[in-house]
């Protein structure tokens, strides 16, 4: 299910970015009972809060929500043998496979990111990220140097060939896997919050893992207050800005990483290199779905601010942490979105 | 358990408070026939939350939520506990069971038709409560699945809390209004790396023995979520 049709994506996503903050106005709102509901998924803890009328009503609109999700990772979780990416990566090197439409839809998107990004957002990094073991509960490892460029040939997207007519995926290099971890939670926040639109909640929150997307105001009338979690200062906040209607989405080198030999591996791996990527602490970005915050995350944490900085008008909005730990953002975040760093 | 215990444990769920003091000012609040006040805190233990539910809701809408939003959460509860209500008003416990209104006259009721109070094994938890302004961590609760195994004060201090997850354990570090993960038999030790958390709405999570640690209490950063 295509959000955004690749002709229309940008110009659209940055109508939305720049407008959005000036139609998204606080108003009063009728009391409500605000539910909020917590559930293990797409490795990492999911929150939902929804805001309704009736507690029932908005219970059983986060458990269809969560169900979706849950539908989602059993489909696309690479590290299940039994889910579709599973099935692909065990055999489409050997004959085309055939997969949904829901699946085949969210590969053509991720070829689009990648050559959108000219593969600094790569899916077929999977056969690097199963040498890291950052997707398994297994211990995390440093590859040895010749493994790691042996599997480095095999990242690249332009071996993936996808077939419309049938729904078929093939890999052109025998070994290829795919790891759909860069887009698929927020494709899954997306879902979640479409199911509870189909539900009747317009009002919520979802956090899955701290990838957000927030619909509506908040009971008190006001916009949804977020924090950027501080790179180094874990218990503290780096900034605060206000949310409604669009999604936020960070990729650091704080959480999933090790120290081996006193140097810190973490778990965003530059596609060209098959190492995690060095120059930024973390990059944070807000854009109008969270499947596009997920993946521009990990494609500008690669890219990096000057890069960046060369792509304006950006159809999303930034804020990068560099190694020293000097923050850069867009300045239009703090205009729009109330962005304050904390001091 | 009886129920001035039940009053005890639900107590300090819902709001920390210090039972020995507001006991006895609640019992005189109850007799002089106040209604309760904001900030409001509605604490239900019961082994049948859907139906429970369904009473409650039509009362809540017509007689606070006319007023003020609500919020609401529910836990699972595991072992045996003491099927009951608790009702705080103003920091004050309200008994129910000698009702001066509507609301109260709707509780008791309730509770007379779910036969509380009464022993239940594996009951839910469901919590009312209305927004407030303070600001204050008030304790920590340790959840495995979603159940609430454990609470802990804030101003304990403890080195080494072992908490026992689906696949191994945790250990938890309390000092000085911080807590963090000191230990974990996971292999990754991603929860090891996500420091200390000292706010309220902040989280310790260990995803392969599905603990989660949170700090309860009104949002302090007045942040609704954490983008990490």
């Amino acid at each position: 299910m295509a959000l955004f049709t690749k002709s229309i994506r940008w110009p659209f996503l940055v109508v939305l970015l720049y407008g959005g903050g000036l139609f998204a106005q606080s108003k009063p709102t009728a009391p409500v009972f605000e539910v909020s509901t917590t559930k293990f998924l797409l490795g990492t803890q999911v929150d939902i809060i929804a805001l309704g009328k009736s507690v029932q009503a908005a219970k059983k609109a986060c458990y269809f929500a969560f169900r979706e999700m849950e539908r989602i990772e059993n489909t696309l979780s690479s590290h299940r043998a039994d889910s579709e990416i599973g099935k692909l990566n065990a055999s489409a090197a050997q004959r085309p496979v055939r997969v949904s439409a829901e699946t085949f839809a969210i590969l053509q998107r991720a070829l689009d990111y990648s050559r959108q990004f000219h593969g600094l957002f790569d899916i077929s990094i999977g056969s690097i990220s199963v040498l890291w073991g950052f997707n398994e509960d297994g211990d995390i490892r440093l590859p040895g140097p010749d493994t790691l460029q042996q599997k480095l040939a095999l990242v690249d997207y332009r071996q993936i060939r996808l077939n419309p007519a049938d729904t078929t995926v093939r890999f052109l290099k025998p070994g290829m896997r795919v790891d759909l971890g860069g887009i698929a939670k927020g494709y899954a926040i997306d879902r979640a919050a479409a199911m509870l639109r189909q539900h009747g909640i317009r009002q919520f929150l979802i956090n899955a893992g701290g990838d957000i997307y927030a619909s509506g105001l908040k009971a008190d009338g006001r916009k949804w207050r977020i924090g950027i979690k501080h790179p180094r200062q874990l218990s503290e906040l780096l900034a605060t800005f206000e949310l409604t209607d669009f999604a936020v989405a960070t990729s650091g080198d704080y959480e999933r990483y090790a120290i081996i030999d006193d140097k810190r591996y973490h778990h965003i791996l530059d596609p060209r290199t098959g190492y995690p990527a060095t120059d930024y602490r973390s990059v944070t970005v807000l854009a109008p779905s969270a499947e596009a915050a997920d993946v521009w995350a990990t494609y500008l944490f690669i890219l990096g601010w000057p890069q960046y900085k060369k792509l304006q008008p950006s159809p999303v909005l930034a804020l990068f942490v560099d190694h020293s730990g000097t923050v850069y953002y867009d300045l239009a975040w703090k205009q729009k979105y109330g962005l304050q760093l904390v001091e | 358990m009886k129920r001035r215990d039940f009053i005890k444990q639900i107590s300090f769920v819902t709001s920390g408070l210090v039972l020995s003091n507001t006991l006895p000012f609640f019992l005189r609040k109850a007799a002089a026939g106040e209604a309760p006040r904001s900030p409001f805190q509605l604490s239900i233990v019961t082994d049948r939350p859907d139906e429970v539910l369904t009473k409650l809701e039509s009362l809540l809408q017509s007689q606070v939520l006319s007023r003020s939003s609500l919020k609401y959460a529910e836990y699972t509860l595991p072992g045996e506990h003491l099927s009951d209500m608790a009702l705080i008003a103003s920091g004050r416990l309200i008994n129910f069971y000698r009702p001066q209104d509507d609301l109260t006259r709707g509780l008791m009721e309730i509770a007379r038709q779910f036969g509380m109070p009464r022993r239940v094994e594996n009951p839910v938890l469901m919590q009312f409560s209305q927004d407030t302004a303070d600001a204050q961590p008030e304790k920590l609760q340790v959840f495995v699945r979603n159940q609430l195994v454990e609470e802990i004060r804030f101003e304990d201090h403890r080195d080494y809390f072992r908490v026992a997850g689906i696949r191994g354990f945790i250990a938890l570090s309390v000092r000085q209004g911080k807590a963090s993960i000191v230990e974990s038999s996971c292999r990754h030790k991603t929860c090891m790396n996500m420091g200390a958390i000292r706010r309220p709405g902040q989280n310790l999570i260990c995803i392969p023995n599905q603990v989660r640690v949170v700090v309860a209490g009104q949002n302090a950063a007045g942040v609704d979520g954490i983008v990490y």
